[in-house]
């Protein structure tokens, strides 16, 4: 096809992408978002198959077999654990307003910004290359398709036309002035687009090649016969683990990855169906990777074809002119949609922790250009996208067949990987400290340089070679090895200071925090408020500056006529702020404009814990409030029961006065019992609530239990008779004249709620219920215990509560429900205790312990 | 809970594409045209997908 | 008609029992839901007169156990109970009861009502 044939195409095919950008931006006006659900957002984590994925997997098969498979199963690895570990990460960035992986380390190390430099400095320099292998797969790709040779100068090359036109879409589509949460609605959806692209592209030619032209596998595999699948004769299972592992912790460590995966997602929950999602789609796009890598070689090796353009050389070698334009087009997908990605998140990067924080550091800058902070922000990062661009046009135009395309990617992987320690420790251990990460990430960083870039120069590595791994899984070995160590030595011999613990509690107990973390102010100082608007109006204007300031100040009660700010105002504006120029830079802002005072670090934690010490005696007071709610309830349908029973008895009464005589009798003294039972209930309501509340007199007297027993035994012997209950009373184990201090009246009523609900749990006749008196060195005893049915041991805790009554599977253990708690407090009030003991089908006992009193 | 199953589902996939199990399936064998290595990787894949999704989209916590 | 009831306060049986007595109705008495599900089982009422709190078996328990005693028996059910919020009514009626009624409740009412509900069977 022709050159301006497909150029023209191509940079159509960007048009219509930034139309259907346009087109979800539109939509998200309208509120009805497209990229906030869980299949748009697995495809858009697909920006992690890169032009790498497209068309290196291919390159690979016949020099290293099915090694390529690791750059997808450690992603696997990571995404069945997304719930828990990626969740975490996004809730983190979700609370402080995290824009990029430079940011969320920063912010976790006390907003260090010497970290955040260094992430973003090495985040640079492994995104560089990466960019590069991918606009030289554009160009490659369009090379091969239009049937040309690149051109010596770059002006007159027509690939050149495509890098130009993909700047500028980054440029239209990437940094936004008045959007602090920086989504990028239009660019997701186009990347999720793009994915489903790729995708298709590659099934289709796989499709093509192993049905439509070899009739299956096997036709195509019998192509040619090499040592094909073994893990052990490519590479050996050592490389083979360390890819793996490697491929995992990096994956989400590529700026690109992070961006889409941790700041783009809509809600926490799209990441559940992704977990699956994405890989699957990782696995679909693997499917035809074996049959074409080897139709490609059987077919195309001899012609002197790059391995890595296999799989366009397929449907060329095939004359299939518009599968091959598919399958450019997938590629152009592929590349195009990564480096999209990743400049935008490496300007942010260097916007944040570079520029800005120079500039804001030097005199006079902030207060000449308060107002427009938010625009110089937004050139900065334009500036910063198109320099990215150059230099990584610029690595393509001079490296250019110097390395395939897996090597690039590999070594970028070893180079981002070095955050994975500090990231995931500084999430899950609370002393991880600043010192810990900067000297963990840098060794890391020193290390894997040394050993990937120094054999490049002519300086030998191989004293550190280990045997039988290859230089990518050796450095990775050797880096990773000594970041552990280091981030963890350091950690635990250095000291946190104050900003650096609050943050590691903010990150680590991320969950338990969440809604106080929102408010949590680890801020002293003074700020004028007159500051803080101008401050927020450079980047989001005044009426949005008004709003939100309005917005903050009545969620949390606060004046804004008052000369200074509430700190909470102070540490929510630097969150906005946060959110536009990253945490360094917005700390810089927030220390300008305001007279800071250090914190110490048992402060923020005493905070931290006052915080938590509220939120859990706010707690307590629902639960009691249910608690009275609750006994509200119940007290009201006790009493309902006995009205029932006399409303309807004297309604029979009236009106059918024809009842027999003995009839007339039993419903009126059931009338009578029925009243009783609800004025005792209201007594015994009226008689808790005053203990309760502390406001009965106890006529506090030497008192002799046996007579307590006695009193309690005369008013009872009858209703026992009546109910053909034996009581036996034992005494004798009594031996001295030792008394008790208390009121007698009170011990009474006591000893007779515990014999009724006797009376009520035996069976009438069979029933048998025995009173002990006995002493110990301390105390008086008395038992009260039955032969009854007994109480479930998993209630006993319940029964002394106020209405408990336990559903017992015979009656109700406590007649009113409230007996036994009024036993309780009375018991209480005397020093002493009651409990109970037993089990079903064996009785209960209950046991009350008396102090003894002391003679004076 | 949910999270220990998922944590147990990943440490099975990595067992399982490693070494020493790997080592049994490590072969040159094929069936139906497909290198029984290969099928052994997807197969084992689709596994962990499949239960990645169903504990996931269970309703205990 | 036959009707069963059962209620764990005896006072509230009684007069039950003899309203429906005076009625001309055939009446079986539960003192917990154990012996009103027996009761049910062997005498198959027409209608069940339940109170929600028993013993062993509450209300909704036996009104469910009843519905799904035989395809070929579908006796009424009336609840009446001393929980009156307007959720406990709801789950009373989504529990298959063809009436609910509060606690304390008129006798002139509750007949009438139980009377409406033995026609409309009838019918």
């Amino acid at each position: 096809m022709g050159v301006w044939e497909i150029a023209f195409l191509s940079i159509a095919y960007l048009g219509i992408l930034f139309l259907l950008a346009f087109w979800a931006e539109k939509k998200k006006a309208q509120n009805k978002s497209l990229i906030n659900n869980p299949l748009i957002y697995a495809l858009s984590l697909a920006i992690y198959c890169s032009a790498w994925t497209y068309y290196g997997s291919v390159g690979q098969i016949t020099s290293n077999g099915l090694s390529f498979l690791s750059v997808y199963l450690g992603p696997t690895l990571v995404m069945i654990l997304a719930w828990g570990f990626v969740r975490k990460m996004v809730r983190i960035a979700k609370i402080h307003n995290i824009t990029n992986i430079a940011d969320f380390i920063s912010t976790r190390y006390g907003k260090d910004s010497r970290i955040g430099l260094g992430v973003t400095l090495i985040s640079l320099f492994a995104g560089i290359p990466y960019i590069g292998l991918q606009l030289k797969a554009i160009a490659q790709s369009f090379d091969l398709i239009t049937q040309s040779t690149p051109s010596a100068t770059f002006y007159q090359d027509p690939s050149f036309l495509l890098f130009i036109s993909l700047t500028l879409f980054i440029l239209v589509l990437g940094p936004r002035r008045f959007d602090s949460s920086e989504k990028h609605e239009g660019m997701i959806f186009t990347i999720a687009m793009e994915s489903i692209i790729k995708l298709v592209a590659f099934l289709a030619i796989g499709i093509y090649i192993s049905y439509q032209i070899y009739q299956g596998w096997e036709g195509t595999l019998q192509l040619h016969t090499i040592s094909l699948p073994s893990i052990e004769t490519n590479g050996g299972y050592g490389n083979w683990f360390i890819q793996f592992i490697l491929c995992g912790i990096a994956f989400l460590f590529l700026p690109r990855v992070f961006h889409v995966a941790v700041v783009e997602i809509g809600e926490e929950e799209n990441l559940k169906q992704a977990s699956w999602i994405f890989p699957l789609y990782m696995l679909l796009i693997n499917i035809f990777v074996i049959p074409l890598g080897i139709a490609g070689y059987a077919l195309l090796n001899s012609s002197g074809l790059n391995s890595d353009l296999y799989v366009l050389g397929l449907p060329i070698h095939f004359h299939s002119k518009l599968l091959a334009f598919i399958v450019y087009l997938g590629g152009f997908s592929a590349a195009s949609g990564m480096v999209i990605m990743e400049t935008m998140a490496i300007s942010s990067m260097i916007s944040n922790n570079l520029i800005m924080p120079l500039l804001l550091r030097q005199k006079g800058f902030f207060s000449d250009n308060q107002n427009q902070l938010g625009s110089i922000n937004q050139n900065i990062r334009r500036i910063m996208i198109v320099v990215i661009m150059i230099l990584g046009y610029v690595h393509y135009r001079e490296t250019e067949s110097l390395v395939n395309l897996v090597s690039v990617g590999m070594t970028s992987f070893v180079i981002v990987a070095q955050f994975a320690p500090a990231t995931i420790l500084g999430i899950y251990w609370k002393k991880a400290s600043r010192q810990g990460a900067l000297t963990g990430i840098l060794t890391g960083f020193i290390i894997s340089a040394a050993l990937l870039f120094l054999p490049n120069l002519g300086i030998s590595t191989d004293v550190f070679r280990i045997e039988g791994l290859n230089p990518v899984s050796n450095a990775t070995y050797w880096s990773i090895t000594f970041n552990v160590l280091a981030l963890y030595a350091v950690s635990i011999t250095s000291k946190q200071n104050g900003k650096d613990a609050n943050q590691s509690y903010l990150f680590v107990d991320v969950f338990e925090y969440s809604k106080n973390i929102e408010n949590s102010t680890i801020w002293r100082g003074k700020a004028r408020l007159r500051d803080l608007r101008q401050a927020l109006s450079g980047f989001i204007g005044k009426i949005n500056t008004e709003q939100r300031l309005k917005q903050i100040a009545k969620a949390n009660n606060l004046s804004l006529s008052e000369t200074y700010a509430d700190p909470i105002l102070v540490t929510q504006t630097e969150k906005i702020l946060a959110g536009f120029v990253g945490s360094t830079s917005a700390r810089l802002i927030i220390s300008a404009i305001s007279k800071e005072e250090q914190i110490g670090m048992s402060e923020v934690i005493l905070l931290l814990q006052k915080s938590r010490d509220l939120q859990a005696s706010n707690a307590e007071l629902v639960k009691i409030d249910a608690q009275k709610n609750e006994f509200l309830t119940t007290v009201t349908h006790e009493i309902r029961s006995p009205i029932t029973s006399i409303r309807s008895l004297s309604e029979i009464m009236v009106e059918h006065e024809d009842i027999s005589q003995e009839e007339r009798k039993t419903f009126l003294e059931t009338i009578i019992q029925e009243s009783d039972r609800l004025s005792r209930l209201v007594n015994q309501v009226l008689d808790l609530e005053k203990l309760a509340a502390g406001k009965v007199n106890f006529d506090m007297h030497s008192v002799d239990l046996g007579a307590v027993i006695e009193k309690a035994m005369m008013n009872f012997t009858a209703i026992a008779q009546q109910n053909q209950v034996g009581i036996q009373v034992d005494v004798s184990q009594k031996r001295t004249q030792r008394q008790i201090h208390g009121d007698f009246e009170k011990l009474v009523q006591v000893i007779i709620n515990l014999l009724s609900n006797a009376i009520k749990n035996v069976e009438p006749s069979k029933g048998i219920i025995q009173v002990r008196l006995y002493e110990n060195a301390t105390h008086i005893c008395i038992d009260v215990e039955d032969n009854g049915i007994g109480i479930d041991p998993k209630y006993h805790d319940q029964i002394f509560e106020k209405f408990k009554q336990v559903d017992n599977p015979n009656r109700k253990i406590d007649s009113s429900g409230l007996g036994l708690s009024i036993s309780k407090k009375i018991i209480e009030m005397h020093q002493g205790t009651i409990h109970l003991e037993s089990s079903l089908g064996h009785g209960a006992k209950f046991i009350l312990k008396l102090p003894i009193q002391k003679t004076a | 809970m949910r999270n220990n199953k998922l944590l147990l589902v990943a440490i099975v996939f990595l067992g399982l594409l490693n070494f020493p199990i790997l080592h049994f399936i490590d072969s040159k064998n094929s069936v139906l045209g497909i290198p029984f290595i290969y099928l052994y990787f997807l197969v084992v894949w689709l596994g962990a997908i499949v239960s990645t999704g169903i504990i996931l989209n269970r309703n205990s916590k | 008609m036959r009707i069963l009831i059962a209620d764990d306060e005896p006072a509230i049986l009684m007069s039950l029992d003899f309203l429906m007595r005076k009625e001309g109705h055939q009446v079986f008495v539960a003192r917990d839901g154990e012996e009103a599900i027996q009761l049910i089982e062997k005498e198959l009422p027409e209608v069940i007169i339940l109170d929600i709190m028993m013993p062993k078996i509450d209300g909704y328990g036996v009104c469910q156990q009843a519905k799904a005693l035989k395809t070929t028996y579908q006796p009424a059910v009336v609840f009446i109970s001393a929980k009156i919020a307007e959720s406990d009514i709801e789950k009373g009626y989504e529990m298959g009861a063809d009436l609910y009624i509060p606690k304390p409740f008129s006798n002139r009412d509750l007949v009438k009502k139980i009377n409406e509900l033995y026609e409309k069977l009838k019918n």
